[in-house]
């Protein structure tokens, strides 16, 4: 039986179309996924069905009753819950404050009904059965607490459908187990969930039907009742393009083994890097034009290691070697002018400068070079940000565009292209393809390889494990600050990087899947 | 478990560092000032000090919810301005006028929350623009300082009640204790949601706007029943009386604890920050420092208590990327 | 077909562009102001009056550069007015009314207010105090400062070279305003042009990736409000040379009236847009107004309410067209 009906739904903002045919059915007790590149209109989608935003055209039914637009409220009307990406928490509130936010009881009097408040946010936690306490203060807490709380305020409006959007972000393995176990438990309560997810692997694992945007468009609805929970299904969907193919081609063409480095001098050598609380002890080394990653679970200090090596924290706790000689690296100006570089994983908020032009934002990093005359020299400067905006295959190859009217893979182009035309030595990536969809983000690693072949070499953190098989020549483990593991060539596998970021047997990981 | 955690409120409540503020300066005072506790001086103190710690309030509400009110001291001037031109001797003229500056006060409150919160214009720029037209009418009304508030009216705010509790006090008592019940209402969080975190507020289905414009119109209570005073205390109207009380409440609220990027602080604190500055003016009175000093002292505390305000944040997480 | 659609769009889009440019929109309404000035008062707009009429919008035009540079680079800074104000009085000390004293009053008045903006920009950027509070608390110290020394009565007096420059002119152009345009050229090649100009929109655009580019923006802002404290020192120089004796509080007019210059000149409040001819196009425009207002007779309290109202215009507008 259909609890949610969502029939060719439009949406333009402004110029932009979002949705131009959107279509998603929901029964009830299931968990329906919602997949697509960036810029398909997932959140879109799932924003119209909550109510949040007034389509331009469609229509909803839920329980078979026609939705009217018009009146927001209707979510709260049909008990629908939706779990943001973006986080609606009040940081300077406490736990329980928060999961009463906007509901909050009043007696008759008016005043607030703190006691009751408080008794449902601690069975709320219990429920989920995490560790927070409901008096700590948000901000506090780390980033995927926050997304539990979050998913706890919108459980304890008691939903009968729930969307969650993104809601796995920030969530590390074992927390996702944990929230599917969640999702699990509603299922036989005879709540519906709307899935939305990066994640390929998570998607084929929780949902029981799978709808795929593309353009604003829905182009496919997998039943996994009826057919096999295989990602290679899902992958042309999204692209819209015979494109498993390559996908599985670049798995194979990455791996370079550890043999072919052998005669190659090493670009970057670490030695004892140790952050009070972060890390203990990192020490590797990386040959010319090796992509080497840091994998394992989110948080271990991965992203530590690569704003050490930046200057950004302003101190190398530690000692850095590149090209065999000692430096010192205290500030970013130091890294740069060493030919290391950072590409930041929030581009909008770490990698642009979004009311300035293109060329204004490729040129950026080359005004705190030690030869940068004083008076810039416009005409030499924009004819090489045309080579860059060519290398980087930007599309309209315009240098004077706003970085904010860009897609948002091309604004991802422009935070790798303004290193390019420095001659990286060596570039630290941090998770730069987070949240990007899967056409850009393999132009951006095409990029990647091709600086590699050239003989970059490259420090690559991804929370997806994905991207660490499909374009690294080794993947070490980091595990509470250490390096635990070193995984090389042919054996970076999903079941490999899995095990040893929990420190178990990779024998143990198969088993336990069959 | 429950003390402890007590305990840990109170270290981390961002009021602590005023409160001992205060503690010290009366120290102070009481040391230069030998009658600082009599009650004789202890009514003359609140009979100065009331109206500050009123705005106080008015401005830290405002701040609360993420903005600020540069408009303040002129919305005195024009309430006091007015007060004094149509106050007449009759009792039921003095109960008019006094409803008509409230009347007056929540319309402006309506005019810069109409600015801000549904045109979504800059608190700063909004109310910078209100201070200057609003003092414009009060010259307007009044170029130079006169009028006429009848003896009754301004004898009642120099009195005490009960022969022990003075009237400005009185009157403070009342402020704390509205702001007591309303601080057990929905509207109070909102406050608090809007000027911490005001995407999340909306997500979670507050009403933004509705809320800062009602953050406005309480604060506009504040400001006129600071107005009432201030006229009573000068039983005149000038249309400059208000000039330094604008500075004067955001420096109040920034040395009880308010945070300026919102959605932290009480109300409680900034009360305690007019307090500070008021006693301030004494200390250096009765130290026998030049009023020259006053200025230059009220920016040395404010800068001292911004600085330990923010030590704490400091000695926090790092923002990482 | 479609022509004539089009050529609608077309226009439409043609003059969406031109009144956008902040610039030109800023000109016109300077244009417009006298003009209005000219048909109420015959005269105003005669050589003679335009030229005084632009020589006081100078001394606005050199605060609000001071302001500009802050805003552009996120920030905001309450104390110009008192940094002026104690320029006065220190450059009036410091000359004595002897020309002897004038290259060493031009080193040491700027210093003085390059260190408390130096102060100002540690407590911005090193302690993290928020702009707005850190200037404001900063006024009252320097205005106390100020009143320390001087006791209430400032000494000093300029020297008979300097009170040429400011109450001078060649071909009938007064140097203050020679000197501006001078100002306003380099200003602005140094904003568009320089490397340093460049640096300065994107730490004001956005302080993290410029950060992540390589700039120490913690320094680079904290110097920011130096530079922002020696122009407005240097401000209260220029200005004492107009005034020719030393008066206190001679800033507190400019304070706000720098901000509302740098908001019609188009700068972003946000930090990382802008350019200094708006700024100064802003300056005249402001100062223009005032004197007409004056010229009209009317009262403070009418001027008060017209400003007033202008800014709130202002606001309305400006929120406006963010919101597009």
């Amino acid at each position: 039986m259909n609890i949610l009906e969502a029939k060719h739904i439009k949406k333009t903002f402004g110029g932009v179309v979002a949705l131009t045919d959107a279509n998603l059915n929901l029964e009830e007790g299931e968990v329906c996924g919602l997949v697509g590149a960036n810029g398909s209109g997932k959140t879109t989608f799932a924003r119209v069905i909550s109510g949040l935003l007034m389509p331009d055209g469609g229509d909803l039914y839920i329980y078979g009753s026609k939705v009217n637009f018009k009146s927001h409220l209707y979510a709260e009307k049909f008990k629908m819950a939706m779990v943001h990406q973006n986080l609606t928490l009040v940081p300077e509130m406490t736990v329980w404050e928060n999961i009463d936010l906007g509901r909050e009881g009043i007696n008759r009097f008016g005043f607030l009904e703190k006691i009751k408040a408080i008794e449902k946010a601690r069975k709320m936690i219990n429920d989920l059965s995490v560790s927070i306490s409901i008096y700590e203060k948000v901000v506090n807490l780390s980033p995927a607490k926050k997304q539990l709380v979050e998913i706890a305020k919108a459980l304890s409006k008691k939903p009968k459908i729930l969307i969650l959007d993104e809601s796995t972000a920030s969530l590390g393995f074992n927390q996702v187990e944990k929230l599917f176990g969640i999702i699990e438990g509603l299922k036989r309560e005879g709540v519906s969930v709307i899935f939305i997810s990066h994640r390929i692997w998570e998607v084929t694992k929780i949902c029981d039907r799978l709808v795929t945007l593309r353009d604003g468009k829905t182009v496919g609805i997998i039943d996994f009742g009826k057919q096999k929970r295989d990602e290679r299904l899902i992958i042309p969907l999204i692209t819209g393009t015979k494109d498993d193919l390559s996908y599985a081609e670049t798995k194979k063409g990455k791996k370079r083994s550890l043999k072919s480095f052998e005669e190659v001098d090493n670009s970057l050598e670490v030695e004892n890097i140790f952050l009070k609380g972060k890390l203990k002890n990192i020490s590797f080394k990386i040959r010319k034009g090796e992509i080497v990653g840091l994998g394992g679970l989110q948080g271990q200090g991965q992203e530590e290691i690569l704003l050490i090596l930046s200057g950004f924290f302003r101190n190398s706790y530690g000692k850095i070697k590149i090209d065999g000689k000692y430096v010192n690296i205290k500030c970013t100006r130091d890294a740069i002018r060493k030919g290391m570089f950072l590409v930041p994983g929030d581009k909008q908020k770490e990698g642009l400068f979004l009311p300035h032009s293109v060329f204004a934002n490729l040129v950026y990093p080359k005004l705190s070079l030690k030869n940068q005359k004083f008076i810039l020299p416009l005409r030499k400067l924009k004819k090489e940000a045309d080579e860059v905006i060519d290398i980087i295959s930007l599309v309209p190859a315009d240098q004077n565009m706003i970085a904010s009217n860009l897609s948002g893979g091309n604004q991802q182009k422009i935070v790798v292209g303004k290193w390019l035309s420095l001659s990286p030595k060596i570039l630290l990536l941090n998770d730069p393809a987070k949240g990007v969809d899967v056409e850009t983000r393999s132009t951006f690693y095409k990029i990647i390889s091709n600086l590699a072949q050239k003989g970059t070499s490259v420090l690559l953190y991804a929370s997806d494990n994905e991207e660490l098989i499909s374009n690294c020549d080794r993947v070490f483990i980091i595990f509470e600050g250490s390096i635990v593991d070193e995984i090389c060539g042919e054996s970076i596998c999903e079941e490999h990087i899995v095990a040893s970021s929990f420190r178990i047997n990779s024998d143990e990981i198969s088993e336990g899947k069959k | 478990m429950n003390i402890k955690r007590g305990l840990k409120e109170i270290y981390q409540n961002p009021s602590l560092p005023s409160f001992l503020i205060l503690v010290g300066i009366i120290t102070v005072n009481a040391i230069l000032q030998p009658t600082f506790f009599t009650y004789r001086a202890f009514k003359l103190n609140f009979l100065t000090f009331t109206p500050l710690i009123l705005v106080s309030i008015a401005q830290a509400i405002i701040i609360i919810v993420g903005g600020v009110d540069l408009s303040i001291g002129a919305s005195i001037s024009l309430l006091t301005v007015l007060m004094a031109s149509i106050m007449k001797d009759s009792f039921s003229s003095i109960i008019l006028t006094v409803v008509c500056a409230f009347g007056l006060a929540l319309l402006i409150s309506l005019f810069n929350g109409f600015f801000i919160s549904y045109i979504e214009a800059p608190p700063l720029l909004v109310t910078y623009g209100t201070w200057i037209i609003l003092f414009g009418i009060a010259l307007f009304i009044m170029p130079t300082p006169g009028g006429h508030i009848p003896k009754p009216f301004y004898q009642a705010y120099r009195g005490d009640v009960l022969h022990i509790i003075p009237v400005p006090v009185l009157i403070l008592i009342i402020a704390l204790l509205i702001w007591f019940v309303i601080s057990k209402l929905r509207i109070y969080k909102h406050i608090y949601a809007v000027g911490g975190n005001a995407e999340a507020a909306r997500a979670s289905g507050i009403n933004v706007s509705l809320t800062k414009l009602k953050a406005f119109l309480l604060s506009g209570i504040f400001v006129a029943l600071a107005a009432v005073c201030v006229v009573s205390q000068t039983a005149t109207g000038d249309a400059r009386c208000g000039l330094g009380y604008t500075l004067n409440s955001v420096a109040a609220s920034i040395i009880g604890g308010i945070s300026f990027s919102g959605g932290k602080g009480s109300v409680a604190g900034a009360m305690m920050g007019g307090l500070i500055l008021g006693l301030l003016v004494n200390v250096l009175y009765f130290a026998n420092i030049t009023s020259f000093y006053q200025e230059f002292m009220k920016g040395l505390i404010l800068v001292v208590s911004l600085t330990i305000g923010v030590i704490p944040k400091l000695r926090g997480e790092r923002s990482t990327v | 077909m479609h022509n004539a659609g089009s050529n609608a769009i077309l226009s439409k889009i043609f003059l969406k562009n031109v009144l956008s440019n902040r610039l030109f929109v800023a000109i016109v309404a300077v244009f417009l102001l006298f003009v209005f000035g000219e048909i109420i008062f015959p005269g105003f707009m005669s050589f003679t009056h335009i030229v005084s009429v632009l020589r006081l919008s100078v001394f606005l035009g050199i605060v609000a550069l001071g302001q500009a540079l802050v805003v552009i680079s996120g920030g905001i800074d309450l104390s110009v007015g008192s940094l002026l104000s104690l320029g006065v009085v220190f450059s009036a000390y410091f000359l004595r009314g002897e020309n002897i004293n004038i290259p060493e009053t031009l080193v040491i008045v700027p210093l003085i207010g390059f260190t408390i903006g130096l102060i100002s920009g540690v407590g911005i950027s090193y302690i993290g105090i928020p702009p707005l509070i850190m200037t404001l608390a900063m006024a009252s110290v320097i205005g106390g400062t100020s009143l320390i020394i001087t006791k209430g009565f400032p000494t000093g007096n300029a020297p008979p070279l300097l009170e040429t420059i400011g109450s001078g002119k060649i071909f009938n152009i007064p140097y203050l305003i020679l000197l501006w345009g001078v100002i306003i050229a380099i200003v602005t090649l140094i904003l568009k042009r320089t490397k340093w100009g460049n640096i300065l929109y994107g730490v004001g655009a956005n302080s993290l990736t410029a950060e992540l580019s390589g700039i120490n923006t913690k320094r680079f802002r904290m110097y920011i409000y130096g530079i922002c404290g020696a122009i407005s020192a240097f401000a209260g120089l220029l200005l004492l040379s107009y005034t020719g004796t030393p008066y206190l509080n001679l800033g507190a007019p400019y304070i706000m009236p720098s901000i509302a210059a740098v908001v019609i000149g188009g700068v972003s409040l946000a930090g990382g847009s802008g350019d200094y001819l708006g700024v100064a196009t802003g300056c005249i425009f402001l100062t223009i107004l005032t004197s007409i207002l004056v010229a009209l007779q009317t009262t403070e309290a009418v001027r008060q309410i017209v400003y007033g109202s202008l800014i709130l215009i202002l606001v309305v507008a400006h929120a406006r067209r963010g919101r597009e």
